[in-house]
């Protein structure tokens, strides 16, 4: 397997605050193509923290950070966009779906801003869609949609680009236990079947039942890495 | 999508459109009726007397003394009507003389023309009051409506007219009325006398001579090129070609002033709107910083989140433009077909500055083209809110809302 992302000596320090936080602290880890990984810790561990780091949301303080082989660290804004439009698939908590427009839309979004043609962006959202139960809600808009079903059309975006990794903050925060548990097949089917790595932040023991590998995260340095 | 956008809050939306389309509505009215009463100022005192441009002795324009006066010959004739977007010319002999109808005496202007050519421009003949219009043969005069009042004279009196003639020479003579004329101008209706050019010359002993030549020409617009072109040819002689603005500096600076207090009381309404609007971006910004930061997350380049909120103030813009002109066009459309007359008072006020007391509109594309510049122009400078917002968007505080 190869190595999609290598981390090391990854250093965050916010300074903005009175007291200056070491949210990651000399953390190094890699993550292989095809991963079902789950990051854990107590709160202000760090974990969203690395996942904005990995992301291109956020530059750390310190460190490396290789997409592939490609030092992110010395990108520019203008560069960490296209890494994260082409490379990089994102779910968030509060699932963050564009109101104004349908669920297609919201998953074909993400392939118009990689000029793909409108008949391969509506196919592609079409078979995401479908994959994650949503066939006959295509049409609505996030605000007639419950949060499961919000939340996977958030996956669905995350997919729509065919990204090399998916970024998932905490994504089953706001769902109750069905929703939660649908979401989790879907995403494990759709990492078997897609081949795309998987990286989760979470509190949720049933992500973590889920998951293959379970990274544990303290004061911004990793305690355990185990593999299931 | 940014169309969409826009009607996430349609009140709001309809709220600011509406505002520029008040603004829209006014303005162009405004204007349309400012740019209308200059057209009528200006065609009062020009196209009906002066012309918008004359040719004449360098010497005249300085000092109007009938003794510069200047030859008309063919030569002339044909070096000015020659000129692209030039009509013809048009040889003018102008005087100031007493005239008397038995216990009546006024200083009047008298003017003499051809009055079958002259008469293409200034359209003379259709303000006959009374009477017939002159022609180039007749020993007949025309007299102002008001001079004619004032005289109590009517077709068939004479007048008798005491002036100075061509190097000191006395003019004397009487004159039958053949028509009374009402000339647009109210300061030259209480004085204008007009005949035949060459009754003039015979009047004043000023003979093959004239005071001006009057260019006639195709359009308005036309009037510069048309005076670069005169000039141009007549460079090397004694002759200096003026622009009715040469001429009538008064006038100009009359239409000029009142101009600018009209772009002043529109820049003032446009203002309160701007603050307005920038309000409504603002806040269209502010309330989507999270959207925004997501948008960014997933690949989105600010540079197209920008191009989207331009849209978006673009649409804005052009629903209050688009509504504000399919409102104001009939309303124009109907005035200029029936300007709105003046009376008691106003028009009163209108007289003594010489102006024929009617508020008249104007269909200048430019009136149009020009609201449509400056509303795009305030919605592009409201935008540089957002894009600036955009430029310093931190995503992760976006993020988290």
């Amino acid at each position: 397997m190869s190595k999609v992302i290598e981390i090391n000596k990854l250093n965050k320090i916010y300074t903005e605050t009175a007291v200056p936080v070491h949210a990651v602290n000399d953390l190094s880890l890699s993550f292989e193509q095809g991963e079902f990984a789950a990051i854990v810790g107590p709160s202000g561990c760090g974990k969203t923290t690395l996942l904005n780091l990995i992301g291109g949301l956020d530059k750390p303080t310190d460190g490396k950070i290789w997409i592939d082989g490609t030092d992110i660290t010395t990108f520019s804004i203008g560069q960490l966009t296209d890494l994260r439009l082409w490379n990089i698939g994102f779910v968030f908590q509060a699932y963050n779906l564009i109101p104004v427009l349908t669920a297609r839309e919201n998953v074909e979004f993400i392939m118009e801003l990689q000029h793909k043609s409108k008949a391969e962006r509506r196919a592609r959202a079409e078979e995401l869609l479908v994959a994650v139960g949503l066939a006959d809600r295509m049409d609505v808009r996030p605000s007639r949609m419950s949060g499961g079903q919000q939340q996977r059309v958030a996956v669905a975006r995350a997919l729509a680009s065919k990204p090399k990794f998916i970024l998932a903050d905490e994504p089953t925060a706001n769902l109750d236990s069905s929703s939660t548990e649908t979401l989790l097949n879907i995403m494990e089917e759709l990492n078997g079947k897609e081949g795309t790595t998987f990286i989760f932040s979470t509190h949720d023991s049933r992500v973590m039942k889920k998951a293959r590998r379970i990274i544990t995260l303290e004061d911004g340095k990793v305690l355990t890495d185990n593999i299931i | 999508m940014a169309w969409r956008n826009l009607w996430r809050n349609k009140k709001r939306t309809l709220i600011t459109a509406a505002s520029l389309y008040f603004a829209v509505v006014f303005a162009i009215i405004m204007r349309s009726m400012q740019l209308g009463t200059y057209d009528i100022m200006i065609d009062g005192a020009v196209k009906s007397y002066s012309g918008y441009i004359q040719v004449q002795d360098s010497l005249y324009f300085e000092e109007k003394s009938f003794d510069d006066l200047m030859v008309y010959d063919s030569t002339l004739d044909s070096i000015i009507s020659t000129v692209p977007n030039v009509i013809s010319a048009l040889p003018r002999l102008e005087t100031f003389s007493l005239a008397s109808t038995g216990k009546k005496t006024k200083g009047v202007i008298v003017q003499g023309i051809r009055p079958e050519s002259d008469d293409l421009m200034t359209g003379m003949s259709r303000h006959l009051q009374a009477g017939e219009f002159i022609n180039s043969d007749d020993r007949s005069i025309l007299v102002s409506n008001r001079l004619a009042s004032y005289l109590r004279v009517s077709v068939g009196d004479t007048v008798v007219l005491i002036s100075q003639g061509y190097q000191g020479a006395t003019a004397a003579d009487q004159f039958p009325i053949k028509g009374i004329v009402k000339i647009p101008s109210p300061l030259l209706d209480n004085k204008l006398i007009v005949m035949p050019l060459a009754l003039a010359q015979e009047f004043t002993n000023a003979y093959d001579l004239v005071t001006s030549v009057a260019v006639n020409i195709q359009e308005k617009q036309n009037m510069e090129s048309v005076w670069g072109d005169v000039s141009e040819k007549l460079k090397d002689t004694h002759l200096q070609v003026l622009r009715w603005t040469d001429m009538d500096k008064a006038l100009k600076q009359q239409i000029e002033s009142d101009d600018a207090s009209g772009v002043i009381m529109l820049a003032i309404l446009y203002m309160v709107i701007f603050f307005g609007i920038l309000g409504t971006i603002i806040m269209m910004t502010s309330e989507r910083l999270r959207e925004f930061g997501v948008m960014a997350a997933v690949g989105m380049h600010r540079s197209r989140m920008a191009i989207m909120m331009f849209l978006e103030t673009v649409f804005i813009g052009l629903l209050g433009l688009i509504a504000g002109s399919i409102t104001a066009i009939p309303i124009i459309a109907y005035y200029l077909d029936h300007p709105i007359r003046l009376g008691g008072d106003m028009a009163e006020a209108y007289e003594i500055y010489g102006v024929e007391p009617v508020m008249a509109f104007s269909a200048d594309p430019m009136i149009f083209v020009n609201q449509f510049i400056t509303v795009l122009v305030l919605m592009l400078i409201t935008l540089i809110y957002p894009v600036l917002k955009l430029a310093k968007l931190n995503i992760i505080n976006a993020l988290r809302g």
